[in-house]
């Protein structure tokens, strides 16, 4: 291959890297407004809010891969242990609109992990329940969405 | 109700009983015009052991009037209703309530975050706060969410504030020995760079059901108080380099006073005695934090 080769090869990457970039910025900004306008709407209208609504498809794929990410970086273990409860929490079963569990522990939320992901209106939290990345409207303790899957099962 | 009259003439029997032997035990200095204030941890089960340490507590006030109580989390157990906070602490402290005693809570992990709204705990609405004390400045963190908000808040704080004294609690220990959940490394991965940076001097958490006073690191001295409430007997791990004093036997609480260049601290058991007493000088402005 010529040098000239090579650098098409090169810049292709980069562009590559570069849409992909904006692409979760993309996805991670206008999840960031729905956010915002969700906490500024009436409450009336959440009430028939349902799962998926802030967290969409795009987005859990976007938050998995962030969360995938960190649990695979430097910090994973420290991660992990962060997150883990040592008398486990009963089983529970997550709905919209449901209360935050008052009988469920709150899971530290790994600092490095808060760092990647997109910053919430200070309304809002992200919490962990068993494998899910749950949000919650800290105003009521309600839950307000969640990705079912989204942390990466320990192998 | 017949639970909780019991509970209040059981407080008040040990008060009449012990006010007077206990009171002679104080180690602190009480130096006029000092910063005086308790810690307790993991406390807010509603349960006699609780209550047994609130009534030690008000017995210690008498000798040593403390004016504030510093709260490390798990302030409510199991539930958020109005008989919950009555339960779990306005029976409990009604006596230190009663005398003006103000309390300041950070949250916990069993801690619904509407406690925030709770006026008796003082925190404003917020999740993380600062207040100022005399020469002392305490932050109250939310160990449970520490998001980049909150860390730039606490930066900004610490790095405006001017007292001589610079105090953080919060629920998860940056260093523990008990075996239970142990140190909180990530946590400690961005709070001790900025405790170390801007002169926090002492570190109070809850978490586990003991009491330990680490060995100063860095130069910061660190306390676990939970065991104000419940206690894991046992569950420290003997021997580790970490540990200053520990003890995990019986409920406990600390009492502390800052009067100038000085901390003195004497943590007491549910039965009254004195189980760590110390000082910790202030380092001056300037002075490079060591190991």
């Amino acid at each position: 291959m010529t040098s000239r080769s090579w650098l098409c090869v090169v810049a292709l990457c980069a562009c590559a890297v570069s849409a992909v970039a904006a692409d979760d910025a993309r996805v991670s900004k206008a999840f960031t407004s729905r956010a915002q306008a969700w906490v500024e709407s009436d409450p009336s209208a959440r009430a028939g809010a349902r799962l998926g609504d802030l967290l969409t498809p795009e987005v859990a794929d976007h938050f998995e891969k962030i969360i995938r990410a960190a649990f695979r970086g430097k910090n994973g273990r420290n991660m992990r242990r962060t997150i883990r409860e040592p008398v486990p929490a009963r089983t529970v079963t997550l709905r919209v609109n449901d209360a935050y569990p008052e009988d469920i522990p709150t899971t530290t939320m790994p600092p490095t992990l808060l760092s990647r992901l997109p910053e919430l209106p200070k309304e809002l939290a992200y919490r962990i329940i068993g494998r899910a990345l749950v949000l919650v409207d800290i105003r009521s303790n309600v839950i307000v969405d969640f990705i079912p899957d989204a942390i990466p099962k320990v192998r | 109700m017949r639970v909780a009259v019991r509970r209040v003439v059981l407080c008040a029997v040990l008060a009449a009983v012990g006010a007077s032997v206990y009171g002679q035990q104080l180690t602190l200095p009480r130096q006029p015009g000092s910063v005086r204030f308790a810690a307790i941890g993991d406390m807010g089960t509603g349960k006699t052991p609780q209550y047994e340490v609130a009534a030690r507590m008000e017995m210690f006030r008498q000798a040593f009037p403390f004016d504030f109580v510093i709260m490390l989390g798990d302030n409510i157990y199991g539930g958020n209703s109005a008989a919950d906070f009555i339960g779990k602490f306005e029976v409990p402290y009604k006596p230190l309530l009663d005398a003006g005693v103000k309390f300041y809570a950070s949250l916990g992990n069993h801690d619904s975050p509407t406690q925030r709204v709770y006026k008796p705990f003082n925190m404003g609405g917020r999740q993380y706060y600062s207040y100022r004390k005399g020469n002392a400045q305490f932050f109250a963190l939310d160990s449970n969410y520490m998001s980049p908000r909150q860390l730039a808040w606490l930066e900004k704080e610490l790095k405006d504030s001017d007292a001589d004294w610079k105090i953080a609690y919060f629920h998860h220990p940056l260093y523990s020995s008990a075996a239970y959940h142990g140190s909180s490394v990530e946590l400690r991965l961005v709070l001790e760079p900025l405790f170390v940076t801007y002169g926090v001097q002492a570190v109070f958490a809850g978490h586990e059901h003991v009491y330990e006073r680490v060995k100063p690191q860095n130069g910061i001295s660190y306390f676990i108080e939970g065991a104000a409430g419940q206690l894991r007997k046992g569950n420290l791990t003997k021997g580790t380099t970490l540990t200053a004093a520990a003890y995990d036997q019986d409920l406990s609480f600390i009492l502390v006073e800052i009067a100038g260049d000085t901390l003195n601290f004497q943590t007491i058991s549910r039965t009254g005695m004195t189980v760590d007493s110390g000082v910790i000088l202030r380092r001056p402005a300037g002075a490079p934090a060591t190991k």
